[in-house]
């Protein structure tokens, strides 16, 4: 370097060892933009702020969510328990003719709102008292008019699936409440008036074609005739036969709601999550968080981003401003 | 320089283009231009420390960016002294030469020997401003007028300069430093705006109540 000052020649010599380092390294030169320590820490900040604030979003969200479905499910439940004016006109008719079909004591056509109710409560009860409130839940699904469709019990925690009619579905949450402190509680209220007046339309117009089609028996001459009316017959039959049996199913799931009922002693865990502690589990559960955080992100971002921009434009008005006065 | 012979022939342009591939090559680009830039600099800021701190930072980001480089209009060296002057006008806003580019680079931040401060003020070559400078001088406070006017003017030692001002030679060096950024100041931006004008304006308003 053809030069008297020492610091040219001194820098020459570093910007050689610059280079020579970057040669040795055999990598690509530094990228024209190298995050600083400074920045890198900015966007996570800002990412980690970001997933805050979608989860405080989403957990609101949540919560209005369930709101909203419990109060569907009591809306529901004065539905089926009672007799509401105007829910649902009575535009089917002489659906209730063939009375055998209401399994339940012949509850009669479908002029009301017909809803199946079922709820989820978990409640944690004290110690040493898990026996005695079992028994307890087992006498109000009784006393209720009700009946236990299902139960378990380990270690001092145990679930129990409560049938009781629609009618008793309230009392029935309400003195299950009293059993402890509720966990989680969930109700829900699932509408199947439509599918209820389908069923009996379509039962009524198979009755019909059945009447035809003995009718048209009696009217056969010959053989062929017989056997093919015959053949209509026993299809209509079994058609018949099945929707009556939809009609049953649907009644029983009306006329009886379902409560799931889970009971633990305070302080031992919670049975259905130690069976869930699974490898597949663990990476259903992985794979949910992950989606969730990117989710709660992107929501946050949502959030941020306008603040983000009015920051940045205030900042460069500022330094705009400052640099006017101190330059 | 070794790698003189074999690429001397190639222009600015081709040697950058070329030395990202062989880093080393960019030291032939220092050599061409360091001193240049250094006066130009010089001239410049008027300070010899920060016209040497602003050669090394233009060639550290001018290293770290070769990769942009495109050979579309704009030859090497005009480049060069664009990336210069970015770094320029950022040294008058804050005042001090940035060091991002050589730490990025791991280059150590050398000093300006007694030696080089010399030299690299004869770059200056003071006598080009004239009456500029004598103007500008006339803003400056009272003892750093006094310490650049014997060290510009009179072209006295910072020895002599201190023995003058009874004051110690680094105390001597840094009042004609201080003076001088601020003449800077003045011959570089728009009078209005240079620190120096408003430090006066202020200064008259403190005397005046």
């Amino acid at each position: 370097m053809a030069t008297t000052i020492e610091y040219l020649n001194a820098v020459h010599g570093d910007l050689l060892d610059a280079a020579k380092r970057e040669a040795r390294a055999g990598r690509r030169p530094p990228a024209r933009w190298v995050p600083s320590t400074g920045m890198v820490a900015a966007v996570v900040g800002v990412l980690v702020l970001a997933g805050l604030i979608g989860v405080i979003a989403r957990s609101d969200g949540f919560g209005s969510d369930d709101a909203g479905q419990s109060a569907a499910g009591r809306a529901g439940g004065t539905g089926a328990t009672g007799a509401p004016a105007g829910v649902l006109p009575e535009t089917v008719p002489g659906l209730g003719d063939d009375q055998t079909i209401h399994g339940n004591g012949g509850q009669g056509p479908p002029a009301v709102s017909r809803v199946i109710r079922t709820a989820e409560l978990a409640i944690v009860i004290p110690r040493d008292a898990f026996d005695e409130r079992f028994g307890e839940a087992v006498d109000v699904a009784e006393e209720q008019g009700g009946f236990v469709a299902d139960s378990r019990s380990r270690n001092r925690s145990g679930s129990l699936t409560l049938r009781v009619p629609a009618a008793n579905f309230d009392q029935t949450l309400h003195a299950l409440r009293a059993l402890g402190t509720v966990e989680v509680e969930s109700v829900h209220g699932e509408d199947v008036t439509a599918d209820y007046v389908d069923l009996h339309a379509n039962l009524r117009i198979a009755r019909a074609r059945r009447e035809v089609l003995l009718g048209l028996m009696a009217d056969a001459v010959s053989i062929e005739q017989t056997i093919r009316v015959q053949n209509a017959l026993d299809e209509t039959q079994l058609r018949i036969e099945q929707l009556q049996g939809q009609l049953r199913l649907l009644d029983d799931r009306t006329s009886l709601a379902t409560i799931g009922l889970r009971l633990r002693e305070q302080g031992v865990e919670p049975e259905s999550e130690v069976e869930k502690a699974s490898i597949p589990n663990a990476f259903e559960r992985a794979a949910a968080g992950f989606v969730g955080v990117i989710a709660a992100i992107v929501i946050g971002l949502g959030y941020l981003i306008p603040i983000l921009l009015i920051g940045l434009a205030a900042w460069f008005v500022v330094s705009r401003l400052r640099r006017r006065r101190t330059v | 320089m070794n790698e003189g012979g074999v690429h001397e022939g190639l222009d600015d342009a081709e040697l950058i283009l070329r030395s990202s591939r062989e880093p080393e090559l960019f030291g032939l680009l220092f050599e061409r231009h360091a001193e240049a830039m250094l006066a130009y600099f010089a001239r410049r800021t008027l300070d010899a420390e920060s016209a040497a701190e602003l050669v090394a930072e233009t060639f550290a980001e001018a290293f770290s960016s070769r990769r942009r480089f495109r050979d579309e209009g704009v030859d090497g060296a005009g480049w060069l002294y664009g990336i210069g002057k970015h770094l320029l006008s950022r040294y008058f806003r804050a005042g001090a030469v940035e060091a991002r580019a050589r730490r990025r680079l791991g280059m150590p931040e050398r000093t300006v020997s007694d030696d080089d401060y010399d030299r690299i003020e004869e770059l200056i070559d003071f006598e080009r401003f004239g009456e500029a400078l004598a103007e500008a001088m006339s803003v400056l406070p009272e003892e750093q007028r006094e310490a650049v006017r014997l060290r510009v003017v009179d072209e006295r030692s910072y020895r002599e300069v201190a023995a003058a001002l009874e004051c110690t030679e680094p105390t001597a060096r840094m009042r004609v430093s201080r003076g001088l950024r601020r003449i800077a100041g003045v011959l570089e931006t728009d009078p209005s705006e240079a620190p120096i004008e408003l430090e006066r304006r202020r200064w008259q308003r403190r005397s005046s109540t």
